[in-house]
Order: structure tokens, then C-alpha cells, then sequence
């Protein structure tokens, strides 16, 4: 937390928290250029091109007319927020990339008929947690999943996460899996994904054995597309998870447990944040430890 | 560091393909057997008063011990008045309780409405699994008491959670009606 803290500081302060900023102080401030087919070859152009694919097929329910209007407003209330941040920090005015993928994901996992001022708050949220709990400049949790939380616990915001085709045929789901392993391969992720999907399974198979009630919903649709869509596109954002693989696997493992146990006792509308969420906290403590124990050993030494 | 190789990711696909399908197949018969339950025991809610004597009508699952368990109207409708069970109000209705569910693709709706002297008494939502919060349709059963009937308001923003709410009243209605 005292980091989380200093780096509040630091951007309030206005103090260049990067070694190119520190070198290069006159830049700051000025307009960085944009190129799209730079943006579209990184992982987060991927993503975006992805996400509008799946969201263009979602939209073939009957009644997701509204899901293209809180995509549209995601997206601008996202671009607009990060344009002011910037703005008021003094960082160089870029195209935020990171704001357009979480307005699609918020927009995509919203219900089409949730209101467009809790479109707008779910993107104002996400994004201002993005900016407030940083570590070393990442966002300590996926904005996207902090926003929806807050929007469906504090007001009731609906979500069909209709760009995972939850609303759609069953056998649609393929084209979800297929797009989801291209931007897992992309981006190195696998064992993440494979250690997810396989503790989650597990976990309401065991329930199942057991004749918990309801655990068998957990591998239907609309959940499992639910589950499929976090795990592609959510967990699996670079910035709040692990890159070493058995971090990934822990991760994964304890995003599904958390999301389970969730999902029986707490609530079955937004147990997938609660698990991810609690996935990224962990990394962060991980990332906390591993930067204490050089320190630990240079004391040894001197002793 | 390097990437997954194709056999892992084959490998590891198929793996998490069977532990799926073991799951999937694992919680079926569970859902099939609650539908059935919930048919059972509704039925056993109407003739109530005369299935007293017969142990073996609560205990052929732990769903269906649920199910009879949670029910403590349909005992005391069954006592008030034996015989209410057999007159027919106007409106059409067997007292008693019953249960219905409303599913589609967003999850399902259950509930239990009860019915005393012909008259729908108190409807209750005793599941609510879809993608949108319950209190978003926890106006209705009041809705349905007052009108006597599964009418009622279309929830905005919760219209598929609304239907499956407005199905599972006809259900229950339904078999209250049969």
C-alpha cells in the first residue's frame, strides 16, 4: 500500500516516474503520434480486433440492439477519461489504447439494456481505478473487472456478457474458443488459461459429485461463456497477470477457486470479477515479496 | 520465454475437453431430477391430505427431501381444511403449493405460489439464477397477488428475467389449474 500510495503521490506531484520521461522532460506534454498498424500488431490491437469480431457476431441476438450503444459508449466515455487524466498529469496526449479494450470488454459484458448512465459509471470506475492503484506504473487490477463489480454490487447493473455469444447457439461457443487460443497464443499465456479452465472445471465437477445445487449452471451457458470470455480476455491482460509460468498457473488456480467458491455463496452474477480480482491481488502481493528479498540478502552479506 | 508447444496445447485441450464433458454429463442427472422432483412434488402438494400415510413419498432423492421439506404450507393447507383441497374456487384453483421454472439462455427463474381458497395467496421467488439481479424482478410476486394473475409489468432492463418469471407463474398456475 505504501507504494500504491507513493505512486498516487508521484502522479499528483507531477514527477516523471519513468526513465524516458527523466531523460527527456521537454517531451512531455507534447502530442505522441498514433499508428494504427503499429496498435493493431500489438497484443491489445489483437485484442481490439477480436473483440469487435465477437461482438459483431453477439449482436445476431434478437434483442442486443443496445449492445452496439454501450460498446460506442464505453469506448468514448473510456478515450474521454484517460484524455483528461493525461491532461491534468501533464502525461503526453496519446491515443489510449487501454481505455478502447476496456470500453469493448465493459460494453460487451454489460447487458444491452443497462442503462447508458451505468455504462458510463462502469467505465468512469474502471478507469479510475486503473489510474489511482498502480504498481510500477501497471494497474494493480484489470479495470475492466473493477468497474463491473462495482456497477452490479452498488447498482444493480445487469450483465449478459452477450461478446462472449452467451445469448447465442450453443455451437457458436466454438468460434469464441478459436478466437480466444489466437490471442492466447499471442500473447503467451496458455498455461494461465489451461490452469483456469481446468480448476474451474474440476471444481463444480467435485460440486457436482457432491450434489451441490446449482453447480451444474457453472458449466451451461450463459456461464460457461462467461467463464471462457474472462479467461481469454481478461485474466490473461498483460499488465495484472504473471508472465513466469508457474506464477500463471497459480493464477489461473486461484482466479477459479475464488470464482467458485463465489459463485455458490456469494453471488452468480459477478463471481468471475470476484476470483479475477482476487488473482490480482495476489500477483501484486507476489510482486512485493519477490522485490524484498534481494534487500533480505545484501543485509546477509554485509553481516 | 518460450512458448507452449502445439502437443502441450493439444494435450492439455483435450484434457480440460473430457474433464468438461465428465462435468457436464456429472450435474445432468441432478437438473433432470430436480425438474422431476419439482413435478413430484407439486403433485404431492395437491394431494397432500390424502398421501399423509405414506412415508415413501418424500424419500426417493435429497432434491425431492428439499422439495417436500421446504414446503410447510402445503401440510397446513392440507389440515386447515381437508376439504378445500377438493372445492374448486371459481377462478379455477386447487389450494395448495406449487413450484414452476422459467428458463432460457440467460439462466432461470423459479418459484412457488400459493394458493388458498381459490385464491393466489403469496408468490415466491425461490431461485433466481439469470445473468441479472433478482431484485431487478422482485416487484412481481406482489404484482401477481394483486392481479391474480401471471400479468404483469415488463421490468426494463431485466425483460428476459421478467419472461422467465412470467413462465414459471404460468407453470405453477398451470398445475394448479390441472
Amino acid at each position: 500500500m505504501e507504494r500504491l500510495g507513493t505512486n498516487t503521490q508521484r502522479g499528483l506531484r507531477k514527477i516523471p516516474d519513468s526513465r524516458m520521461e527523466k531523460m527527456h522532460p521537454a517531451k512531455t506534454g507534447k502530442k505522441a503520434g498514433f499508428s494504427f498498424k503499429k496498435f493493431i500488431k500489438s497484443p491489445k490491437g489483437i485484442v481490439f480486433s477480436i473483440l469487435i469480431v465477437l461482438s459483431l457476431i453477439g449482436l445476431a441476438y434478437p434483442n442486443s440492439s443496445g449492445g452496439i450503444r454501450n460498446i460506442i459508449l464505453a469506448v468514448i466515455t473510456g478515450l474521454f477519461m484517460d484524455y483528461i487524466v493525461n491532461y491534468l498529469m501533464e502525461r503526453p496526449m496519446r491515443f489510449s489504447d487501454g481505455a478502447l479494450v476496456t470500453g469493448l470488454i465493459i460494453g460487451g459484458i454489460l447487458s444491452p439494456a443497462a442503462p447508458w448512465y451505468l455504462v458510463m459509471l462502469t467505465t468512469v470506475v474502471a478507469l479510475a481505478f486503473k489510474h489511482i492503484f498502480k504498481d510500477k506504473r501497471k494497474p494493480v487490477f484489470n479495470p475492466a473487472a473493477i468497474g463491473l463489480l462495482v456497477s452490479a454490487t452498488f447498482f444493480s447493473a445487469g450483465e449478459s456478457w452477450w461478446s462472449g455469444l452467451s445469448m447465442l447457439p450453443p455451437w457458436m461457443t466454438a468460434l469464441l474458443i478459436v478466437a480466444g487460443f489466437i490471442m492466447v497464443d499471442r500473447i503467451n499465456k496458455f498455461p494461465l488459461v489451461f490452469s483456469f479452465l481446468a480448476a474451474y472445471i474440476l471444481f463444480f465437477l467435485l460440486m457436482g459429485i457432491l450434489g451441490v445445487t446449482g453447480a451444474g449452471d457453472a458449466l451451461r451457458m450463459p456461464y460457461i461463456n462467461s467463464a471462457l470470455f474472462l479467461a481469454f480476455f481478461m485474466l490473461t491482460d498483460p499488465p495484472t497477470s504473471p508472465a513466469k509460468y508457474p506464477e500463471q498457473v497459480f493464477f489461473g488456480i486461484l482466479a477459479a477457486a475464488v470464482s467458485g467458491v463465489a459463485f455458490l455463496y456469494l453471488s452468480k452474477l459477478s463471481y468471475l470479477l470476484v476470483g479475477l480480482l482476487a488473482a490480482n491481488a495476489w500477483k501484486v502481493l507476489q510482486a512485493s515479496r519477490h522485490q524484498n528479498r534481494p534487500v533480505r540478502r545484501r543485509q546477509m552479506n554485509v553481516n | 520465454m518460450s512458448k507452449l508447444s502445439p502437443k502441450w496445447i493439444t494435450l492439455c485441450t483435450a484434457a480440460i475437453g473430457l474433464a468438461y464433458t465428465a462435468g457436464y454429463v456429472v450435474t445432468e442427472p441432478k437438473a433432470a431430477a430436480v425438474s422431476l422432483a419439482t413435478q413430484s412434488s407439486v403433485q404431492s402438494g395437491v394431494n397432500g391430505s390424502q398421501n399423509q400415510g405414506t412415508p415413501n413419498s418424500q424419500g426417493n432423492s435429497g432434491s425431492q427431501g428439499n422439495q417436500s421439506s421446504q414446503a410447510p404450507s402445503n401440510s397446513q393447507s392440507g389440515q386447515s381444511s381437508q376439504g378445500s383441497s377438493q372445492t374448486q374456487s371459481q377462478s379455477g384453483y386447487k389450494d395448495g403449493t406449487y413450484t414452476g421454472q422459467g428458463m432460457n439462455q440467460i439462466g432461470s427463474v423459479a418459484v412457488s405460489v400459493t394458493i388458498k381458497q381459490g385464491k393466489i395467496a403469496s408468490v415466491q421467488i425461490t431461485d433466481c439464477t439469470t445473468s441479472y439481479p433478482q431484485s431487478a424482478i422482485d416487484p412481481l410476486p406482489a404484482q401477481v397477488v394483486s392481479r391474480q394473475n401471471a400479468n404483469v409489468d415488463n421490468v426494463s432492463g431485466a425483460t428476459e428475467s421478467t419472461n422467465d418469471f412470467v413462465t414459471a407463474v404460468q407453470q405453477a398456475l398451470s398445475q394448479a389449474q390441472a
